[in-house]
């Protein structure tokens, strides 16, 4: 309720002002306030890339200046009037940005932050080797009539940004967009198409970027190619993002306004050395409090994200009841010949492998034997050197992972993936939106799971506050919102205690009620042995045993290998 | 024909100039897998120091060569142990707060700069002549900076390779846990590094500035032309870099060459994001497992 | 009618009152009629391009100071409202409406730099107030904005010196290397045009990025053509490069002259005995047999302890002629100053101030400087030389 309070008054402040502007008579103060809304809003457009999708881009400033180009041109040439010209500059941007970002976010870190830095530089050096930009020169046009105007609207666009952010942090399409930031691998698990998400994040941010170089254009009525990608653009929103929080939905506000009095404070006294303090303070951001002023905030319980779509709906109803079993007898995974190898060492070599619906099958075998590789290749996060793999009847074309994940084929991680930012809520909840379009439904079924797993109470919490055996739980909890067919559990029960194990066993077993064939890879067999109808041993990249569980286990190669005696022997006998 | 082989010549000389700035992040990259975005400021820092000791004391470079890169050694084990050393995060996190680090470090040392040498391009008089041989002018700076850019990658490659210190620097390369698990003080290896790679710097700043002239503001362009090279040859990978280097100064020469000198300068980022787009682990670089 | 302004006085005052509540501003209180006239600019006073604004802002304070010791402006004092802008256009621009809007000025000055300038130009204009312009480029001049006036030497005729000299000796081709940046280029375009006027054939002609830091091929294409002269509309990296290569790779010709570069002294202590013999431009040299120059030296020197450099005379001059008009005139009526500036012809330090109808400056000239035995030596036009050119330039 406070933080409702606090972001109406910040918002109603922002509102004022612009109007205060457009009514006032100083046109400095409306250019100073224009050049910091400016700053604010190409901070947020900075942080909706590097904040909440994670790719720190040293070039934003490449959309900045084509919106500028863009939109000047258009009035110039077209003789288009601003407001159109202005969404013209993001179309552009958009259009732009669209097929870069399925080229650029390939890259990852620091390579798509210095491709980008070099993006920057090739539209500087084409801006000024061509002639309807005016070259190096640069051109003028009719700039806004009034200033006053122009702040006015410049702060309503930055508003109207920051109220953007906050509004897409409570849709489906922010709480995606966190899961990517926080682990892209593990999104794509739980049925996120990265890959769209990324490229949409990626050209909102540059149509951001783009409104503020049109609205720069607009008020300056100048615009030559160093000025338009002038990198200290870049620097002032990174810093900004940082010292206000980056990911959050205020950080680029109040780190505009922290730096902006920070920065007018020293050029006052210090006019030399302020560009060092800044400097100075980066540094000290980056190694004591990597989360800006938010952190500090947040620690404090003001401006939390709240969590979407919370809090969860109450259990009342039975589930609807599972989808009719299928044929037992045809299986559901089959896989043959499957192998790969890294460099030299061969990882897994020619396994098949066989899941019916509504059955275990555990996969067991030393370390190093090749089972989180076998998982990798099933799930289609690795591709097979050779052999193939048939779901559900038909041959399964190469697939990106969240494709599988949503056709049927869920999985966990042998080390637990888990979202740091998201909670439990969330977690499951992102899950069950890959399946379901309807809010309702979706909401419904994982708050039916997590009352499954015995989460529910601790919906609000984050991963980083659960118990490890807890953590694994909720990872199996957001693999089973995705109703998978077949359900790969990658040592799922590791350091979990008897009761948690007993939950696992509870839910694993409503899964298979429901005809979903489970697959579970465990060091330790009696962990899973009282659910499994079937084992199969793998050592060295290959089968080496499979069938009832008891009659596995009394097999000599496995003792072997498990005992690791005649280990030549062992391979030899594999092969 | 001979203008080919003089274009030939004068770029693989150049990428003796690239190599010669870009080994010292290079290093450091490898060991830490830091990317120290203050590398190209390191580089003019050196290049002034020299300066002022040829314009103050009359020392030329050679001379300045080794008391630049001591200074900076001092300087880059204060950043490592002051600065990076503290940042504890891993992964993504830790490689965005390194990053950022290292920005901020950036303009704190081109600011710095600025105040004690002002903006203007400062530049030393040192072998300005050439080198005749037969019908080719080998212009002799640029001969003498390249040669000691291959002696230090050469230098490198053998004390990483031979030596217990430059194996345990090799060793924490491939695996810090690895290392550290065989009794190596990382955080010394990491020291090491990290100061030895902005010596690298400091040196290279006091050759590179005889052939161009060093503003305290053009550090950043320093920065990305090394970290596109070595990114080119992939990451930490010293042969690749050399290679990337020479291919660097050979686009460069003959676009200019050939294409004009303004494609040029489109066509080193155009070079660079293609390679990256097509092969993100650089030229000679090892693809990493999912 | 006095009521009206009156009244919307007090209602800014009060709007003013408001605004500094919010804790946003802080403006000096409006300015009493017959207080100082005041005199405002944005001058890029830190960061790396202030060395030459730093210049310029000591030429304005000299004027001012000389100004003030003979009496004032209109029987009033002058006072300069300098602000650092950074060398940022935004900053400027916000800046110049300040000064504008809440400082209420009477005169302006222009920043450093032409692309502050042109930023600045927009609202200067808007607002109905001269500006002496210390920018080289025409563009603003061409009839866009006619409260600005153009006070230095118009870009495209730094070189006619260099070739004049040339045209002397008889020399008849030119390589010429320009930096792909707004003032080389429009350098450039002069270059071409005066070579053409005087019977020169231009056989080479590449412009390069500003980045460019290897300038071996580009010196050898250039070489390769076999001109007589080598000119660089560059800067002072561009230049060292340009002669660095050509020395270390002997490509030769009988002259080497570059826009600026070697009117820095930085460009005789990086190149050292390289750079003997290459001819630069000056718009303005401590020797210049100008009005008062000798004056201005000795009285630039008292008071900030070095010799003036070119900006500080345009500087100086352009604060003196906008004092002038404003005498002729008698008023602060911006239109009667800026016509009398278009009409006048007045003797300045820097050269003779002269506009034409547009205010583009076709007054001020420039000179051609050559380095020799590690000096700076006036050598072109004649007249106001120091030492006789020497040419052709020794092979390397």
């Amino acid at each position: 309720m406070r933080d409702r309070l606090i972001e109406t008054v910040l918002f109603g402040a922002l509102l004022v002002l612009a109007f205060v502007i457009a009514r006032s008579g100083s046109a400095y103060l409306a250019q100073t306030l224009f050049n910091a809304a400016l700053a604010i809003l190409l901070a947020i457009g900075w942080n909706v890339i590097g904040g909440f999708t994670g790719y720190v881009s040293f070039g934003q400033v490449s959309f900045f200046g084509l919106g500028a180009y863009i939109a000047a041109l258009a009035t110039m040439r077209l003789a288009l009037p601003w407001p159109a010209a202005i969404a013209a500059a993001a179309l552009g941007a958009v259009m732009l940005a669209l097929p870069l970002g399925l080229i650029m976010l390939r890259l990852s870190g620091i390579f798509f932050a210095l491709g980008m830095f070099g993006l920057a530089r090739i539209l500087q050096i084409s801006a000024s080797a061509m002639r309807v930009t005016g070259g190096p020169m640069g051109m003028s046009f009719d700039a806004a009539e009034d200033p006053r105007v122009c702040a006015a609207v410049m702060l309503l666009a930055a508003a109207a940004a920051l109220a953007g952010t906050r509004l897409m942090l409570r849709t489906r399409f922010g709480l995606r967009l966190l899961a990517i930031r926080d682990d892209a691998v593990a999104a794509s698990a739980a049925g996120v198409r990265v890959w769209s998400v990324k490229v949409l994040a990626f050209c909102l941010s540059a149509a951001l970027a783009a409104v503020g170089g049109a609205l720069y254009a607009w008020n300056l009525g100048y615009l030559d190619p160093s000025s338009a990608f002038n990198g200290t653009i870049e620097l002032q929103s990174v810093l900004m993002v940082t010292a206000g929080g980056i990911g959050t939905v205020w950080g680029p506000l109040v780190g505009g306004a922290l730096i902006s009095v920070l920065s007018t404070l020293l050029w006052a006294r210090f006019p030399m050395e302020q560009q060092i303090v800044l400097g100075a303070l980066t540094m000290l951001i980056a190694v004591a409090m990597p989360g800006g002023a938010m952190a500090a905030l947040a620690r404090a319980g003001v401006l939390r994200r709240p969590p979407i779509w919370a809090p969860p709906p109450s259990v009342t109803a039975e589930p609807a009841p599972p989808p009719p079993a299928p044929d037992r007898r045809a299986p559901v995974l089959r896989c043959s010949g499957l192998g790969i190898r890294f460099g030299g060492v061969v990882a897994v070599k020619a396994v098949d492998l066989v899941a019916y619906p509504a059955e275990m099958l555990a996969i067991i075998g030393p370390n190093g034997a090749g089972k989180s590789t076998l998982f990798n290749l099933i799930s289609a996060f690795a591709r097979p050197a050779t052999g193939q793999i048939t779901f559900d009847g038909k041959r399964l074309p190469r697939l990106r992972p969240e494709r599988l994940a949503r056709s049927g084929i869920a999985r966990t991680f042998q080390t637990s993936r888990l979202f740091a930012s998201l909670t439990v809520w969330e977690t499951v909840l992102l899950a069950a939106l890959s399946l379901h379009r309807n809010r309702r439904k979706a909401r419904g079924e994982a708050a039916r799971i997590l009352a499954e797993v015995g989460l529910l109470a601790q919906w609000r919490e984050v991963p980083e506050a659960l118990p490890p055996g807890r953590q694994r739980l909720l990872e199996i909890a957001r693999a089973l919102a995705l109703r998978p067919k077949v359900l790969l559990l990658d040592e799922a029960m590791a350091g979990m205690s008897a009761e948690e194990i007993a939950r696992v066993h509870a839910a694993l077993r409503h899964a298979m009620a429901g005809g979903c064939a489970v697959v579970a890879i465990e060091h330790v067999l009696p962990a899973i042995a009282p659910l499994a109808a079937r084992v199969q041993v793998l050592d060295f990249g290959a089968t080496i045993a499979e069938g009832h569980p008891h009659a596995v286990l009394n097999d000599p190669a496995v003792i072997t290998a498990y005992l690791g005696v005649e280990l030549e022997d062992a391979a030899g006998a594999a092969a | 024909m001979l203008t080919v082989i003089t274009l030939a010549l004068l770029g693989l000389l150049w990428g003796g100039v690239y190599l010669l700035m870009a080994t010292g992040l290079n290093l450091i990259y490898g060991v830490m897998k830091v990317v120290n975005l203050a590398h190209g400021d390191f580089i003019v820092l050196g290049g002034l120091l020299a300066f002022s000791l040829f314009a103050e004391a009359g020392l030329n470079p050679l001379a300045a060569f080794p008391i630049a890169a001591l200074v900076l050694f001092g300087i880059g084990a204060g950043v490592q142990f002051g600065l990076l050393e503290r940042i504890t995060a891993a992964g993504s996190e830790g490689e965005l707060r390194s990053l950022l680090a290292t920005f901020g470090l950036s303009y704190v040392v081109a600011n710095a700069s600025f105040l004690v040498w002002g903006s203007q391009f400062q530049s030393v008089p040192f072998l300005e002549g050439a080198v005749q041989a037969g019908p080719i002018a080998i212009p002799a700076g640029l001969l003498a900076a390249s040669l000691a850019a291959f002696a230090a990658t050469l230098l490198i490659h053998l004390w990483l390779t031979t030596t217990i210190t430059g194996k345990s620097l090799h060793a924490t390369a491939q695996s810090a846990l690895g290392a550290a698990s065989c009794g190596i003080d990382v955080r010394r290896v990491r020291l090491l590094a990290f100061a030895l790679g902005s010596a690298m710097a400091g040196g290279a700043g006091a050759l590179v500035i005889t052939l161009i002239p060093f503003q305290t503001s053009t550090g950043g362009e320093l920065t990305v032309h090394a970290f596109t090279l070595i990114a080119l040859g992939g990451l930490g990978n010293y042969a690749g870099a050399w290679l990337a280097a020479e291919l660097l100064g050979l686009t460069e020469v003959f676009a200019q060459f050939y294409l004009g000198s303004n494609a040029a300068a489109a066509v080193i980022y155009i070079v660079f994001i293609a390679v990256l787009v097509v092969r993100p682990q650089g030229l000679l670089g090892q693809a990493g497992r999912v | 009618m006095p009521n009206t302004a009156a009244r919307r006085a007090r209602r800014s005052a009060v709007r003013l009152t408001i605004l500094g509540f919010l804790g946003l501003l802080v403006t000096p209180a409006g300015q009493a009629a017959e207080g100082p006239i005041r005199i405002g600019l944005s001058i890029t006073e830190t960061g790396p391009y202030s060395p030459p604004a730093v210049f310029e802002l000591q030429g304005y304070k000299l004027a001012v100071a000389r100004i003030n010791a003979a009496g004032g402006l209109l029987g009033r004092p002058v006072e300069l409202v300098a602000y650092d802008d950074q060398g940022n256009p935004s900053t400027a621009v916000q800046l110049y409406q300040k000064l504008l809007t809440d400082d209420r000025v009477d005169l302006l000055v222009s920043p450093y730099q032409t692309d502050l300038t042109s930023a600045v130009a927009p609202i200067v204009n808007r607002a109905k107030k001269v500006m002496p312009s210390l920018a080289a480029n025409t563009e603003a001049f061409s009839g866009r904005f006619p409260y600005l006036l153009q006070a230095m030497t118009q870009t495209t005729r730094y070189m006619i010196p260099v070739i004049d000299l040339a045209a002397a000796k008889g020399y008849q081709t030119i390589a010429l290397l320009v930096q792909d940046t707004q003032f080389p280029q429009q350098l450039a375009a002069g270059v071409r045009a005066e070579a053409a006027r005087r019977g020169l054939r231009i056989v080479f002609d590449e412009t390069f990025a500003p980045t460019m830091t290897d300038f071996s091929a580009l010196v050898l294409k250039a070489g390769a053509s076999h001109p007589d002269m080598i000119v660089g509309a560059t800067y002072l990296a561009d230049s060292e490069g340009i002669m660095r290569a050509a020395k270390s790779q002997k490509i030769g010709a009988k002259m080497f002259a570059f826009s600026i570069g070697p009117v820095e002294p930085e460009f005789q202590k990086g190149l050292g005995d390289t750079a003997d013999g290459v001819f630069g431009t000056t718009l303005y040299f401590p020797t210049l047999k100008t009005a008062g120059n000798a004056e201005f030296v000795q009285a630039f020197t008292a008071m900030f302890g070095r010799a003036p450099d070119y900006h500080a005379a345009v500087a100086y001059a352009s604060l003196n002629v906008l004092a002038a008009a404003v005498s002729t005139v008698g008023s602060l009526d911006q239109t009667k100053i800026r016509d009398t500036l278009l009409a006048t012809t007045a003797p300045t330090v820097a050269g003779e101030f002269h506009l034409d109808k547009t205010g583009i400056q076709i007054g001020y000239t420039s000179y051609a400087l050559q380095w020799q035995h590690g000096k700076q030596e006036l050598v072109w036009p004649a007249d106001q030389q120091t030492a006789a050119p020497s040419l052709p330039h020794p092979a390397w």
